[in-house]
């Protein structure tokens, strides 16, 4: 008798899965939302509500603006009416981010008290909103780091060289003039170490947020924006260690540990607190992923922070976001978001010393089918830590790297747009216009803006197809140095080549690591005819279609 | 001769021309398995568990060491999800229960005689359902949930252990399997608290340890602890 009760109560629940709604997908409703959660309500209209953009952008805003052209009085910028937000506060508690560019709040609501406000006639919806922000470092915090000695000097001239950034420096270029707005999970020791010295002694540290305690203090808690910070600005005794020492800076904190499912609306704050003060670029090494979505909800539309950054970059911001680090995720592989908007400029990651995509670099495509990440950088860095140096891996890492070249390249062409920017890194990178999901246009090189002799590739192969067979003959028979003093290539040739479709989308790419070879033969016997076999060698690009 | 330097030339010539690796080969044309996941309609993971015995024996003579009578349990779990909601799912494991029992006049399990330590090993194959509750949105991930479930098992084997020091200074340990108490099997009822990979859960027995015959007093039927779920995060 004692087992009657607990029994039956244990089939009651087991026939209760029958009638459960069958969905692949979890649907978005919150009507099992028992406790309380995060949301965002969003209202109908911004009716009668007054705006100086005068007032609320800073100077530097208003300038980009009119630099591009862009309207002074978009109507995103326009304050949520204050009475639509006193009376949610009357139902509710205060809410905790108020958006102007989604015209909503974020508020912790129960379930009842959703319902209650999709019922005002100002809300037009109510959705949903914790998620979690995730650092695109691989392995955060604790994996991937190690002091820095002697046998990192190559990948440290590595680091300096590999986008070919002499050129910038040759020219002076360092970013000046350039705000850049980094978001992260906290900048524990700039303040202290040297290697950001001069950005206090220049005040080029515009202003700092951290949306999490509301507070100007943004160097508590992780180092991870220290890291990042040092790979776009940081100086060590050896010299420039980021490519972009002069720009200024926005420093936001918008990745809080201890509350880790609480963190999109911070991002949302920060990317309009940037627009406001300013930003010509944000470098965001953050990426929402498996928490809140699902890998075919990464297509850019799907996600706050994606329309967020979209409508960044229309007015005028070039974001660039890591891919993440999900390479290596069996269930996840592709790009997270953010870096799934169109308009963002998606950094993945290149191994050292190989120089080829780094296993844990999230992939694309996008789960609609558009071609991630952009361009590559490499994954490793030597980066100033809260005391010390260290080595660091993570797409976290490539980003800021991509992020300080745009600042320099930007300082050169001030009338660039910020998407002609974004198509002239694309072009500059070292497979252009070859592309795969794995490397993007590979790695951004100044000397495409500076050096006539890199902007038009000669042949340094010849392709011919006979008997179900592409045979490509290198025009320079290869035969390997070790000790190659060019360092970008660490002593290995790629030839890069990919099948596409009839409507051009990759189907299959491949990497060779070629070896003292100077023909090769790719046998395409089953490849039905209309498919298109596409190559690169040695910054040369050529086709044949079967 | 000539011919065969030609043909060593050639060879030669050959394999330099088609030396290569390949080091990087994706095909997007693989669909992904998009029905196992986490969150999904179906998935699968292992864990291992850590469990103590907590609560009283049912009558007295059957007291144990807490804290040292506890199982290790090793386990393959499957998930089939009904909605964001709901979820069933079974499992299979492996575990191995240790019974340390207190020593002292009263004693009566397995027998009234006193050692210095004594113990009694269940290695167990074991099978569970159960019925899983989540809460809160969440994508591809675990999440918060709570589990209700029924398990049995089967003592594949039972040894008693025993150690023991003799007057001449020497100690004895001693091992005794294929005793006739023990019963063969165990069932119970199981609740979990879980928190993504980490999960509280505790058991409780119904049946007997030890077979009727054997008349012995039960020891105690309820045991909770930890389990670490070995999937990605």
């Amino acid at each position: 008798m004692r087992y009657c009760l607990p029994l039956a109560a244990f089939l009651v629940l087991l026939t209760v899965n029958p009638v459960a709604t069958v969905s692949t997908l979890p649907g978005k409703d919150y009507s099992a939302t028992a406790s309380q959660a995060s949301f965002w309500v969003f209202f109908t209209d911004k009716e009668g509500v007054a705006f100086d953009p005068y007032d609320y952008f800073d100077e530097k805003a208003i300038q980009r603006r009119k630099a591009h052209g862009i309207c002074l009085y978009d109507p995103l910028n326009f304050p949520v009416k204050e009475e639509y937000i006193h009376q949610i506060e009357k139902l509710t508690d205060k809410p905790l981010v108020v958006s102007r560019w989604f015209n909503a709040v974020h508020l912790t609501l129960c379930r009842f008290e959703a319902i209650a406000l999709e019922e005002l006639d100002f809300v037009r919806e109510v959705r949903p909103a914790s998620m979690r922000l995730v650092p695109a470092a691989a392995g955060f915090p604790f994996v991937g780091f190690s002091a820095v000695g002697k046998e990192h000097e190559k990948l440290f001239r590595t680091q300096k060289t590999h986008m070919y950034t002499g050129y910038f420096r040759e020219r002076g270029l360092d970013g000046s003039g350039i705000r850049i707005a980094v978001f992260d999970a906290g900048f524990r020791g700039v303040k202290t170490h040297a290697a950001f010295r001069h950005l206090y002694e220049n005040d080029q540290i515009i202003a700092t947020w951290d949306f999490h305690r509301q507070r100007e203090n943004v160097y508590v808690s992780s180092a991870h924006g220290t890291m990042v910070l040092s790979a776009i600005a940081g100086i060590l005794d050896e010299g420039p260690v980021g490519m972009a020492t002069g720009a200024e800076f926005l420093l936001a904190r918008t990745e809080i540990f201890r509350e880790p499912l609480a963190e999109e609306q911070y991002w949302l704050a920060a990317v309009e607190w940037a627009d406001r003060m300013g930003a010509d670029i944000i470098n965001s090494s953050l990426g929402y992923i498996f928490h809140r979505y699902f890998p075919e909800e990464m297509d850019g539309r799907t996600s706050l922070v994606a329309r967020a950054a979209t409508i960044a970059a229309q007015k005028g911001i070039l974001v660039v976001n890591a891919a993440g680090n999900m390479g290596n995720n069996d269930q996840w592989r592709i790009i997270v978001t953010p870096a799934d908007a169109d308009s963002v400029l998606t950094v993945g990651a290149l191994e050292f010393p190989s120089m080829l995509r780094a296993s844990y670099s999230s992939v694309g495509p996008t789960a609609d089918g558009r071609r991630k990440p952009n361009v590559s950088a490499l994954g490793t860095v030597i980066a100033a830590n809260r005391r010390r140096l260290t080595t660091v891996s993570g797409t976290s890492f490539a980003s800021p790297q991509v992020t300080a070249f745009a600042a320099c390249l930007w300082q050169n062409f001030p009338t660039m747009s910020n998407m002609d920017l974004f198509r002239a890194i694309e072009r500059s990178a070292s497979l252009h216009p070859y592309y795969d999901y794995a490397h993007g246009h590979g790695v951004p090189r100044a000397s495409y803006f500076f050096d006539d002799r890199i902007a038009v590739a000669r042949p340094t192969f010849d392709l011919s197809f006979k008997n179900d067979s592409v045979r490509i003959r290198l025009r320079e028979f290869i035969q390997l140095n070790p000790d190659t003093e060019d360092q970008n290539k660490a002593g290995n040739e790629y030839l890069y080549y990919q099948l596409r479709n009839e409507t051009g989308s990759i189907e299959k790419y491949f990497v060779l690591d070629l070896q003292d070879a100077n023909k090769l033969i790719i046998n395409v016997e089953g490849f039905k005819p209309g498919k298109e076999l596409l190559v690169h060698f040695r910054g040369y690009t050529s086709g044949i279609r079967l | 001769m000539i011919r065969l330097v030609f043909l060593l030339c050639f060879l030669t010539v050959l394999s330099s021309s088609f030396a290569q690796s390949v080091v990087i080969a994706e095909d997007l044309r693989e669909e992904q398995e998009r029905a196992f996941g986490m969150n999904r309609k179906h998935y699968t993971h292992t864990w291992v568990g850590l469990h103590f015995l907590v609560g009283p024996p049912e009558t007295e003579g059957a007291e144990v060491l807490y804290g040292r009578s506890r199982a290790l349990e090793f386990g393959y779990r499957y998930k089939r999800r009904f909605s964001d909601v709901f979820s069933a799912g079974s499992e299979l494991s492996v575990r191995r229960s240790a019974f340390h029992i207190r020593q002292h006049s009263g004693k009566e399990v397995p027998d009234t005689i006193i050692h210095d330590k004594e113990k009694l090993v269940f290695l167990q194959a074991g099978a569970a359902i159960y019925q899983r509750v989540n809460f809160g949105q969440r994508g591809d991930y675990i999440g918060r949930f709570v589990d209700i479930g029924a398990y049995g098992a089967w003592n594949f084997h039972v040894r008693q252990v025993t150690h023991d020091l003799l007057d001449n200074g020497e100690r004895l340990r001693s091992r005794r399997t294929r005793m006739d108490y023990p019963a063969a099997f165990e069932y119970g009822f199981m609740a979990r608290l879980g928190f993504n990979n980490f999960v509280l859960k505790g058991n409780y027995r119904i049946s007997d340890l030890f077979s009727g015959s054997a008349d012995l007093p039960e020891l105690p039927r309820w045991s909770a602890g930890l389990e670490f779920g070995m999937h990605p995060y």
